[in-house]
């Protein structure tokens, strides 16, 4: 009901509510950690360069290791160094909005998700491989179901 | 006692106003844990939840518009008039008035607000204050539903592995105004039905209402 108002409102109320706003607007202006993002990116993209698939398959969500298990017919360990992903190298550009991320190296762009909550809070890689294509989804050569 | 009853309105509606956001709270927090399992992910806390972009962007967006409206019914009503609605001037009497209609200045009474008896600006400010007020928590929840929506669009973006895109182009995507725009013409039928309905139609008891047996023709009366 909007007639109340004519007959003064309630200045606390309103107050209260410029503020609520204001503060939702900060906190959901407050960027997730973008550099650990970049760290999980890198340290995944080392794994591979290294040949470490058990650890390279630990840093992957499990929506993604479950495509990889599924389409390759082996387990993570076994398939993920035999797809080609390419060297990763140094991070160049880390973005990350809400649970998602996304980060550039110098020869790969991989895709994020935050996991966990709080101080257990870490990010899985869910996609990598990724070339950008106009108007369209990247294509990326791992990515989760 | 007294203090409560005199305060039954605002206090019913604060009330209302809790319980409904705590529900919107609750069950978006459901909503978004079940997703989060459907993706093989931890749940998170409530707090991190209403903390999100996804629930901010949606509280901000009810906001403006419901501001928006007031703010902008306030203000109409100061040059639009409707035959016969409560909601309205008579016909004739458009515009902000005379300072004698306005109580201000030498018409101001010995109980008149201070900067009601003053001149200048503070007398200005006053006179315009409530627009000023609804006016401004508008263009704050809005540019919070704008903030908190770049972010929950972005998040939305990165899971169907596309690019983000920054609170610049955000705030001239469809997306954005999609969500302005569908509370926004709600808001707008609401208030024009209104007024358009206290024409006719009465609530016995209510201030909103005209009595029961006024005429139609009767505009501006309410019980």
């Amino acid at each position: 009901m909007f007639h109340g108002y004519r007959r003064g409102g309630s200045p606390a109320l309103v107050a209260l509510a410029a503020v609520a706003a204001s503060a939702l607007a900060g906190c959901s202006s407050l960027a997730p950690d973008a550099p650990s993002a970049e760290g999980v990116a890198v340290a995944f993209a080392a794994a591979l360069d290294a040949g470490n698939a058990t650890e390279a398959c630990a840093m992957l969500a499990p929506g993604t290791v479950e495509e990889i298990e599924s389409s390759e017919d082996t387990s993570c360990d076994a398939a993920v160094l035999q797809l080609g992903l390419p060297s990763g190298g140094q991070g160049l550009r880390a973005e990350a909005f809400g649970r998602g991320a996304i980060v550039e190296l110098d020869n790969d762009t991989l895709f994020l998700v935050g996991d966990g909550d709080g101080d257990v809070r870490g990010w899985r890689v869910t996609a990598a491989g990724c070339e950008p294509r106009p108007e369209r989804p990247y294509d990326c050569t791992v990515k989760g179901g | 006692m007294r203090g409560l009853r005199d305060h039954a309105l605002s206090t019913i509606f604060g009330v209302l106003f809790l319980i409904a956001l705590a529900g919107q709270a609750l069950t978006g927090f459901a909503v978004y844990n079940e997703q989060q399992v459907s993706d093989g992910l931890t749940e998170v806390t409530l707090l991190s939840y209403v903390t999100s972009s996804n629930f901010a962007v949606d509280v901000a967006e009810n906001w403006q518009s419901e501001y928006l409206q007031f703010a902008l019914y306030i203000l109409l009503t100061v040059w639009f008039v409707q035959r016969g609605s409560t909601e309205s001037k008579e016909p004739g009497n458009e515009g902000p008035g005379s300072d004698e209609d306005a109580q201000v200045g030498e018409f101001a009474r010995p109980d008149s607000p201070a900067w009601a008896r003053t001149g200048g600006l503070r007398r200005t400010l006053y006179s315009n204050s409530l627009v000023a007020v609804m006016l401004a928590v508008f263009v704050l929840s809005w540019l919070a539903q704008s903030i908190a929506g770049q972010v929950s669009f972005n998040e939305e973006q990165l899971a169907s592995l596309e690019a983000p895109v920054t609170w610049a182009e955000y705030a001239v995507s469809p997306d954005f105004w999609s969500r302005t725009l569908q509370n926004w013409q709600s808001e707008f039928l609401a208030v024009g039905s209104m007024a358009v309905f206290s024409v006719y139609l009465r609530q016995r008891g209510s201030p909103e209402s005209k009595p029961v047996g006024a005429p139609h023709e009767e505009t501006g009366t309410e019980s």
